[in-house]
């Protein structure tokens, strides 16, 4: 019965934390380039409770280290990223840019380099191409990019010209989604160095969010009413409980 | 356990942003050569961000505004022009501080001054020698006026300024923009060289919102306003369950 307690819990527990990443994915529902997370529910392995502490000699002949099985408890197994691509939409602005494929590279304050597909860059005062943060928008060979004061056009391969001529080559790189760990909500991080591609870059766009609200909110109620039927299984075993605790052994018909 | 609230706040704090940009822009949808603002919600790059926390919500909302080329107008007015690249021309503010604008709309004022909008002066200052008439700009920004006997002679040269990156300017209202450590450094020339377009005499240019845009982002808005306004109360009923569960 309080095995019983323990399943309604983690049940109950795993639904909080589900719930934090639906509002995450609803709260930024238009931020450029960001990637929903996904849940996946699971049940625990069947487990042996055993015994916290060691028992002590004399006694450890008579009992049993491992005390019962328990099972049947949720826990959120794990939170993946959908990196389906969000839709595109035109802006018409220079520096906008969006990818069919792969990622922009980031220069961080640190020098650690971040990938996002978040590409709503502008020139800063030395006229280099950075994010609205200020980090440095990477080249095809992991340098900064310094533009002219005039309008540029980037091709499709990434190519940047200015007056006709080729000024830098725009970086894209690509990865397979276990190779990309979450660095804040539109930029990810990678310990292995990405496959170069050169083509898909659209100038003018920005990618939006790939949050779906529909099924976000779907969802979100969903979750909510899986957390209040575990509450009620908590008060039914409360009660039981109670009644275990009070009632039997009572002397009948008093 | 509370950061389902935190998500949802910051979610209706960027729909509200975004609406007030919509009102702005709406408001501003013939303004002579004003710039639309755009609001959108910003991921942070964390490098410290671990698989389970940090799912806060929006984390920046970034407010840039959009110096796009808006249409020329055309009124006809001989002192009016419109300029057809992202750049700018100086004028002298009350308080005798240099800014720009593009607001291209001159006149005379009774000193016989060649003044941007609220008799702002040029700088350098242009001046119509007594006894001309009829001040005029062409293309290339050269200024003109008729003389005595009917013929038209040069009184000035209006200059165009380049920023590296106008959004770093600071916007002051009225259409000026003041010089920032973040507009970097600028370069200027006469309209229709080096690298300067031609400025549109006759004409002013139009603000470069546009309207089924701007109606489309308030509807976007008002929904993820909704949304975020529901999740915000499941998250408190689910609050109110937890509190409940012992009674």
């Amino acid at each position: 019965m309080i095995k019983g307690l323990y399943s309604a819990f983690t049940a109950m527990e795993a639904a909080w934390k589900y719930q934090d990443v639906l509002a995450n994915n609803v709260a930024n529902a238009n931020t450029a380039g960001f990637k929903r997370e996904i849940g996946a529910q699971q049940s625990f392995a069947d487990v042996l409770l055993s015994q916290q502490a060691g028992v002590p000699a004399p006694l450890s002949a008579r009992i049993q280290a491992v005390v019962g099985q328990i099972g049947s408890g949720t826990f959120m197994a794990d939170f993946s990223t959908d990196f389906s691509g969000g839709a595109l939409k035109t802006t018409g602005n220079e520096l906008d840019f969006a990818l069919d494929k792969g990622f922009f590279g980031v220069e961080g304050v640190d020098g650690e380099v971040f990938y996002t597909r978040d590409g709503r860059f502008n020139r800063d005062a030395n006229g280099d191409l950075v994010t609205s943060h200020g980090y440095y928008v990477l080249n095809s060979a992991g340098g900064h990019i310094n533009l002219p004061p005039d309008a540029v056009t980037v091709g499709s391969d990434g190519a940047i010209a200015g007056n006709g001529n080729v000024i830098d080559q725009l970086g894209v790189w690509d990865f397979a989604p276990a190779q990309l760990s979450r660095a804040g909500e539109a930029y990810f991080m990678s310990s292995e160095p990405g496959t170069p591609i050169d083509g898909g870059v659209r100038q003018g766009f920005i990618e939006n969010s790939n949050s779906d609200m529909v099924e976000e909110m779907t969802t979100l109620l969903a979750v909510q009413r899986t957390y209040q039927a575990n509450q009620k299984i908590l008060s039914v075993l409360d009660g039981t409980l109670d009644q275990a605790a009070s009632s039997i052994g009572q002397f009948g018909g008093q | 356990m509370t950061s389902i609230l935190g998500a949802a706040a910051s979610g209706l704090q960027l729909n509200q942003a975004v609406l007030e940009a919509v009102g702005q822009n709406l408001a501003n949808a013939n303004s002579t050569a004003y710039k639309k603002v755009r609001v959108l919600a910003e991921g942070a790059p964390d490098a410290t961000a671990s698989p389970d926390g940090g799912r806060l919500g929006v984390a920046e909302i970034t407010r840039d505004q959009i110096f796009s080329v808006g249409a020329p107008q055309t009124t006809d007015g001989l002192l009016h022009f419109a300029i057809t690249d992202d750049t700018f021309f100086r004028v002298k503010d009350f308080d005798d501080s240099i800014v720009y604008t593009r607001f291209g709309a001159l006149d005379m004022d009774s000193e016989r001054n060649v003044v941007a909008f609220r008799g702002r002066l040029l700088e350098p200052p242009v001046t119509v020698p007594d006894g001309m008439t009829q001040p005029a700009i062409g293309p290339s920004g050269v200024l003109s006026a008729l003389d005595a006997d009917g013929v038209r002679q040069e009184i000035g040269q209006l200059t165009l300024v380049r920023f590296m990156n106008p959004q770093g300017l600071e916007a002051l209202g009225d259409g000026l923009y003041r010089e920032s450590a973040n507009s970097g450094a600028s370069t200027e020339g006469a309209p229709a060289s080096d690298g300067f377009g031609a400025i549109t005499p006759g004409a002013v240019e139009a603000a470069n919102v546009d309207i089924a845009e701007e109606f489309t982002n308030m509807i976007i808005a008002q929904r993820a306003y909704q949304a975020s306004a529901k999740t915000f109360s499941v998250g408190d009923e689910m609050l109110l369950i937890a509190t409940n569960l012992t009674r």
